[in-house]
């Protein structure tokens, strides 16, 4: 119940050092699972390949998903999460640089629960960080476990 | 002598015996009456009977004797009183018989009767008025020959021939000019010989015609006319000469009594009529033939219609036209006519290889003429070539040259085989004449062809060009793309750097703690995160431009005065401290694209918001020029100096330095691509210190 897991899905180390420490800052995370491409993130979803074994069933409370990544696109990542069972309700919040208004109609149209830009103003992103953490962690009712 | 002894045997017997018979058969009668009364009173009255009777016998001889003296004495008397008159007026008229109108009488007074005297004066009153007479009818005479001079001068002057004949058809009269015309001999011939004499026809015949066909012969019947013509055909005129004749009939009241006629030599005149007939005709035909070649436009039509014309203008049975092209034979273009005698020949028709005579004709740029005869002696002539055995008999030549606007020459036309006769002289001028209207419409032809060329490869230019706009239109759209590509770059992969130097300039503050705020520590770090917001914004405002450029210009009703309170109050609740008297004019309206519209206004009210920041009284109006659909957005603040008005909408143009007002330099470039794609217009007035005043439009005036 208090597993309170982020998968931060992010290839740029930067951002990936800010988003964690912030993330870890803030202490309502707990635990705060990372891929570093779209692969990956699904690799941990489904336990597979290098996640090979992990328990499926125990799936994070919320995916932070970048949009561009290498290999599978963070569009292409939401396709796949939404349309296998074992991963369509876990919330999914696209945090990227774009602001694109295509960007933004792909992603609600494949199934994004939210868009949030990242500011460049470190003060900014850091609130909105601390926004989603609390929403999504602390105010949100998750759907209990499948089974 | 032997008359006048005559007469005076005459006179004399009338003039003795007369009387004295008289007296003699008075006395012989008185006698007889005498011895009648005696016997009757007698008897026995023979015996007295016989003396009676021989005294009349007595008194007869005595009375024949009274009358020969009484004769010879009348002679003597008569000679002088009655024969010597009457022989002198007997010999004056005969003077005068013999033409002598000298011839008078002159009497003796004493020795003639009065009588006598009488008809002396009467002879030469007679010969007076005789001898007047004469005089006067010589003076005539005179008179008449002169006249009849003159007439015969002028008749044997005129050109046209007169001849009169009588009514039995002998030649009363005949000029020289007819004599001459017909060719009359001195013999006379009886009328009806004359045709076969002096070779007389009627036009159009072989055989001789009749006299009764002849215009004195009509004229004899009674006819007149003024048109009849025939011919004189004969050793002398072996060509034939053709009268045009009048004739009339010559009347009397005893009916008509002769004919004349006037004829004239009508041969060169009616031959120059026909020939400018034939002329009249040729040149119609030419001028209907070369209304037809200019109606051609190609270069094969207008050859083919001119070799058609020439022919058929011409009347020859084989027609050939032949374009050269720089006097390259091997290049030239031909048209070929022939008439249905060379039917079966155009199988055969070889073109022009340059190596004939006809080439002369272009060297020369000259027609030439020539008969068959010429043509076959002439060195250049090829004869027919390969077909020669089964070429008809050909009969002249004559070949014209085709001549360019410039003067060169293009070709030949060529016409063989007249149909009748050999080439003329007037053929040749025709074949001139047709040659260089046929030259011009094939300069023409050439030209029009050139020009149909030209807009065959200005087409396909078009075409290629078009080809071109369209792979450049392909080109466009992938650059576009490519934009998008970038500008999505900038968003994503630009601001990603940016937030992680602010990130870690924060996270390094924080690390540095007391000793983040050492002055020159907080300084730096305070240029890295300024630094950082400054690109952060041009990035933005980069990908605001690109996406005006993008995006699709909707076209719907837009509350301009809404949407500047909104702009306006955010701008105010952004510096709260700043006092801005702001104005929005009621109900501005314009069409367009709001999201569009609404960056126009958020740049123009920015700029207004940031360039009246050193004011103490801002004032920032926005509104709309009245009966006009210009809006415009105007402040009191810094404004700009109008000779840089042109660099107003430029990107990355800045009037005022970032230290003074801050700024990207993107914002009205934005604005101006915004209004361009409403096909509306932005412009500003301005001047240093007096604030800017920004109007614009959306489309429309």
């Amino acid at each position: 119940m208090n597993d309170n897991t982020i998968l931060l899905v992010e290839d740029n180390p930067d951002h990936l050092e800010l988003t964690t420490l912030t993330l870890r800052e803030n202490g309502l995370v707990n635990n705060i699972a990372v891929a570093r491409d779209g692969v990956e993130a699904l690799d941990y979803l489904f336990g597979q390949g290098a996640f090979a074994g992990r328990d499926t069933r125990d799936q994070p409370k919320l995916v932070l998903l970048d949009l561009k990544l290498p290999r599978l696109s963070g569009l292409e990542v939401l396709q796949r999460v939404r349309s296998d069972p074992r991963t369509s309700f876990i919330p999914v919040v696209i945090l990227t640089s774009s602001s694109e208004e295509e960007d933004i109609i792909a992603s609600y149209r494949e199934g994004a629960n939210s868009f949030v830009r990242k500011s460049v103003d470190f003060g900014e992103f850091t609130e909105k960080l601390q926004q989603l953490q609390n929403y999504w962690l602390a105010v949100n009712e998750s759907r209990p476990a499948a089974g | 002598m032997r008359i006048s002894l005559r007469g005076r045997l005459v006179t004399l017997v009338i003039m003795a015996i007369v009387p004295l018979l008289a007296m003699a058969v008075v006395a012989v009668v008185l006698e007889a009456q005498h011895a009648q009364t005696l016997v009757a009173g007698l008897p026995g009255s023979d015996e007295a009977a016989a003396a009676i009777r021989s005294r009349l016998v007595v008194n007869l001889m005595a009375l024949g004797l009274a009358a020969l003296v009484g004769g010879y004495l009348a002679w003597i008397m008569g000679g002088r009183v009655i024969v010597a008159p009457a022989m002198q007026i007997m010999g004056a008229a005969r003077r005068l018989k013999r033409g002598n109108l000298e011839a008078r009488i002159a009497l003796h007074p004493l020795r003639s009767s009065d009588e006598f005297a009488r008809i002396a004066a009467g002879f030469n009153l007679m010969a007076d008025s005789l001898q007047q007479r004469q005089k006067e009818l010589e003076a005539e005479l005179g008179h008449s020959r002169q006249a009849y001079a003159t007439l015969e001068t002028v008749i044997n002057s005129m050109q046209e021939g007169l001849m009169a004949v009588d009514a039995a058809g002998s030649v009363l009269m005949c000029n020289e000019a007819a004599v001459r015309m017909l060719g009359l001999d001195e013999t006379p011939v009886p009328p009806e010989q004359w045709p076969q004499r002096y070779g007389l026809y009627l036009p159009g015949h072989d055989e001789v015609c009749s006299w009764r066909e002849l215009p004195l012969y009509r004229a004899l019947q009674g006819e007149s006319g003024a048109l009849l013509d025939f011919v004189v055909r004969n050793a002398q005129v072996p060509a034939g000469r053709l009268l045009r004749a009048s004739y009339r009939p010559m009347k009397s009241d005893a009916g008509i009594t002769g004919a004349l006629a006037v004829f004239a030599d009508i041969t060169q005149r009616v031959q120059a009529e026909k020939d400018i007939q034939e002329h009249l005709f040729t040149l119609q035909r030419a001028a209907d033939a070369s209304s037809a070649i200019v109606l051609h436009k190609t270069l094969q039509g207008t050859l083919q219609e001119v070799v058609e014309q020439a022919r058929a203008v011409i009347r020859a049975h084989q027609g050939i036209v032949s374009l050269t092209v720089g006097n390259d034979w091997s290049q030239a273009v031909s048209a070929v006519s022939l008439s249905e005698k060379y039917a079966a020949y155009r199988d055969y028709v070889e073109d022009p290889d340059g190596s004939g005579i006809y080439a002369m004709v272009c060297e020369s740029n000259r027609p030439m003429r020539l008969t068959q005869q010429a043509l076959e002696a002439h060195p250049r002539w090829r004869g027919f070539g390969a077909a020669a055995s089964r070429h008809p008999a050909m009969r002249g030549w004559l070949a014209v040259p085709l001549v360019s606007r410039a003067g060169e020459n293009m070709g030949v036309l060529q016409l063989t085989d007249k149909f009748e006769g050999e080439f003329t002289l007037q053929d040749e001028y025709v074949a001139v004449e047709m040659a260089q209207l046929a030259s011009i419409a094939i300069d023409n032809a050439r030209l029009f062809e050139q020009v149909t060329e030209l807009n065959a490869s200005l087409e396909s230019k078009v075409e290629e060009r078009t080809a071109e706009l369209t792979r450049q239109e392909k080109a466009l759209r992938q650059s576009n793309q490519e934009l998008e590509a970038f500008s999505y770059s900038v968003s994503h992969d630009l601001r990603s750097p940016l937030s992680a130097i602010d990130g870690f300039s924060r996270l390094l503050a924080r690390q540095l703690g007391d000793q983040a705020r050492e002055a020159k520590v907080a300084h730096y770090l305070a240029r890295i995160q300024s630094g950082v917001a400054q690109m952060g914004e041009l990035i933005e405002d980069l990908l605001s431009l690109a996406q005006v450029s993008r995006a699709n210009v909707l076209n719907s009703p837009v509350d301009l005065t809404a949407i500047s309170r909104e702009i306006l109050s955010q701008l105010q609740a952004r510096e709260i401290s700043r006092s801005v008297w702001a104005h929005v004019q009621d109900g501005l309206v314009a069409q367009g694209d709001p999201r569009l519209i609404r960056i126009v206004l958020d740049n123009l009210l920015g700029n207004a918001w940031k360039f009246t920041s050193r004011n103490a009284e801002a004032e920032i109006s926005v509104g709309q020029l009245p009966q006009s659909a210009v809006f415009f957005v105007r402040d009191n603040g810094a404004g700009f100096d109008m000779a840089y008005a042109d660099k107003l909408f430029g990107v990355f143009q800045r009037l005022h330095s970032g230290t003074d007002f801050p700024g990207t330099g993107i914002g009205l470039a934005t604005v101006n691509r915004i209004v361009l794609r409403h096909q509306g217009k932005v412009w500003a007035e301005a001047s240093p210190g007096q604030g800017a005043t920004f109007y614009f439009t959306f489309g429309g005036d």
